[in-house]
């Protein structure tokens, strides 16, 4: 038994570059793609989960498709139509979102969906006692995210979701990443920290490729199969002060604070420092001078 | 375990240092019904609990490199069945739980392994930050492979070769987790400590079976820690007191490191890196980024610019406790509605927790998921 939430970017602009960088046929193909995955995942075991979330500006609405409380006493094998339906209804919601500044947020979405896992895992540990489940004690590990993502771009979040990445691994639970743009490096981080796979998919008409031969076996079963390249995996961090990533930046000795330019006085744990012995040789003039007034933008 | 006869509670003398260390004698007094074990239990979660709450707060530098070596006992006294099921298998789980702890403690740190059986030393894991690594390794001993004598010696030689070449200001540590009584060497081992005492690396031993003159002297003249441990809760608690980084004396003044977070990416010609002169030569590796020094792992020191090379995830381990969740409101549950997160039914007659911001219902178990572990409500907005 192993159970999946499948996470699925649900911003309308993300939706919409597709189908301008690939041609009008690209959101079609997205779609069949990701319903013959899950259908394929929900074929392979009756006791397979499988939990569909769409990330968007709202919410309120996440739940595309749920194994466990759509089913009314028999068994549904095909997602096609939640599938449609419920990206339609998030990419319709997040139309009606008058703030132009709202972001998808993923983080709520994450969490939700390792709150079902969670569930499901202290579902499969009591069921031993049950006569069925005697060989699928150890077979919860194999419960595992999967996150398609459309934008290479996380501004926000970082702390949120470097947590709930620690989360998931610390409970077992692997984060799948499969990106239809470059993949953000945060997401790129998420694989490493819970030794995932991260995937790019640079045309539409591969996302099912992918899916299938990478995705699809559990975790266990993932040394046997042929591994995809390993191409650069970004460790960039962002910055507390206006999160931004860096690849090079002030860390606080006390509590690990990343600033992206020196600041006498830590902004998280207000621990005072000394000047560095040298002085950064680099641009004194303007931007260190509008940064010390600035409010904070983080906590 | 049992000290409760008349005869047995005098003991002998080298009984009460560890008896006053754990507080055994309070908790048997107390409790005389037969339920000792799980009063011991208790005394040791509640120390547990202290030294967790103690950990965190200002003064524990998170921003200290260290870098150790752990060396694991794998000779013939390995399979003793003192600590259940076996002092391995005991020792196996203790030390992963602890490397979770120490890199969380020590997100800017590295450890490597070393085993030595049949007076052989052998490192299987070198210094590393990645947490999986080590674990895959320590879990593929097994009883079987263990056997042969012990050697002290050679097991320091070893780990002082891999340490020596570090910079000084570091933190260089060795921790032995020695299961025999004897140590088989080569020379002198009285040499090796003045060697290694002479590089100030610190070491520190515990022992599985009793106190030895050899292990106390080490770890007295390296400024480490000796200790023997009782059982394995105790083993536990020993080790679990070497997670926290060492005090440094002077260098306690918070200061601002500069720090850079280098790619992982794969390289076209084949570059030895620079912290194995003459080691492996692979296709992927760390690039400094303000003087392009490659490396094949991180954290490091770049030995060019001085550059302190971090991963963003390393540093991420340790502010993750600073934005709790507000606790939710307890309502009756709906038993026609279900959980927001888990999508179950409301158990009749139980209670649901409703978030005051979005007003979603959740069920008890996503309730203490999400407050104690993910400290984000999912049907909530994030906002900055
Ligand atoms: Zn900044
Ligand atoms: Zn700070
Ligand atoms: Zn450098
Ligand atoms: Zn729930
Ligand atoms: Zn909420």
């Amino acid at each position: 038994m192993a159970s999946v939430v499948v996470i699925i970017e649900g911003s309308v602009c993300a939706w919409g570059e597709m189908n301008e960088a690939h041609g009008d046929e690209a959101i079609p193909e997205i779609i069949r793609s990701l319903v013959a995955f899950t259908n394929a995942h929900l074929s392979m075991s009756a006791a397979n989960g499988l939990l569909i979330l769409g990330y968007g500006v709202d919410t309120s609405k996440q739940v595309i498709f749920d194994s466990r409380s759509s089913v009314k006493g028999n068994v549904v094998f095909d997602t096609s139509r939640a599938v449609i339906q419920g990206i339609r209804e998030i990419l319709e919601h997040g139309l009606n979102v008058e703030d132009s500044t709202a972001h998808s947020s993923l983080a709520p979405a994450l969490a939700h969906g390792l709150c079902y896992l969670n569930t499901c895992t202290t579902l499969s540990e009591a069921l031993p006692t049950n006569s069925i489940a005697t060989t699928e004690t150890k077979a919860s590990k194999d419960n595992r995210v999967l996150i398609v993502s459309m934008r290479d771009e996380i501004v926000t979040e970082h702390s949120q979701l470097m947590n709930l990445f620690f989360t998931a691994n610390k409970y077992g639970y692997c984060v799948d990443v499969v990106a239809l743009d470059n993949p953000s490096p945060l997401l790129q981080q998420a694989a490493d920290i819970t030794g995932g796979l991260c995937l790019r998919v640079s045309k539409p008409d591969e996302l099912l490729k992918a899916l299938m031969t990478h995705i699809l076996c559990p975790t266990s079963l993932r040394t046997s199969f042929s591994s995809p390249p390993e191409g650069t995996v970004d460790y960039r961090a962002a910055c507390i002060c206006h999160n931004r990533l860096v690849n090079q930046a002030w860390i606080c000795s006390v509590c690990l604070a990343i600033m992206c330019q020196f600041m006498p006085i830590c902004k998280v744990c207000k621990a005072v420092f000394p000047l560095p012995p040298q002085k950064p040789k680099k641009r004194p003039s303007t931007a260190a001078g509008g940064l010390a007034k600035k409010k904070p933008m983080l906590k | 375990m049992a000290l409760n006869g008349e005869e047995e509670e005098k003991g002998y003398t080298w009984e009460a240092d560890y008896a006053e260390g754990l507080n055994i004698r309070g908790v048997l007094e107390e409790d005389e019904k037969g339920s000792i074990e799980k009063s011991i239990q208790k005394v040791i979660e509640e120390a547990r609990r202290k030294a967790h709450d103690t950990d965190r707060p200002s003064k524990c530098r998170l921003g200290i490199m260290r870098y150790l070596y752990i060396v694991v006992d794998c000779s013939r006294f390995m399979q003793d069945k003192s600590l259940m099921p076996s002092r391995l298998a005991a020792t196996i789980k203790i030390v992963t739980q602890f490397l979770d702890k120490f890199f969380e403690l020590n997100p800017i740190a590295q450890v490597g392994l070393i085993v030595c059986k049949d007076r052989k030393a052998e490192r299987i894991v070198p210094l590393t930050g990645n947490v999986r690594q080590l674990v895959t390794a320590l879990t593929s001993i097994n009883e079987l492979q263990c056997m042969g004598d012990f050697s002290l010696q050679n097991a320091l030689r070893l780990a002082l070769t891999n340490l020596k070449d570090l910079p000084k200001h570091f933190s260089r540590e060795v921790l032995v987790i020695m299961s025999s009584l004897t140590s088989v060497d080569p020379g002198n081992i009285f040499s090796t400590i003045e060697n290694v005492q002479a590089s100030a690396v610190r070491c520190s031993v515990i022992g599985l079976a009793a106190e030895l003159f050899v292990c106390s002297q080490l770890a007295k003249l390296t400024k480490g820690k000796y200790s023997v441990v009782l059982d394995s809760s105790h083993f536990e608690l020993e080790i679990n007191s070497h997670a926290t980084p060492p005090s440094t004396g002077k260098t306690l003044q918070c200061n601002a490191v500069e720090v850079g977070f280098p790619k992982h990416e794969s390289v076209e010609r084949e570059i030895s890196c620079l912290c194995h002169s003459s080691g492996p030569i692979s296709k992927r590796g760390y690039e400094c980024p303000r003087c392009g020094g490659r490396y094949c792992s991180i954290p490091v020191e770049c030995r060019v610019c001085r550059l302190t090379l971090v991963a963003a995830p390393q540093l991420a381990r340790a502010f993750r406790h600073l934005l709790p969740l507000p606790p939710f409101r307890r309502i009756d549950a709906n038993t026609e509605a279900s959980c927001f997160a888990c999508h179950r039914k409301f158990a009749a007659s139980s209670s649901a927790f409703e978030c005051k911001q979005c007003a979603e219902r959740f069920c008890i178990d996503c309730d203490i998921f999400l407050h104690e572990s993910l400290y984000i409500c999912p049907g909530c907005k994030t906002d900055l």
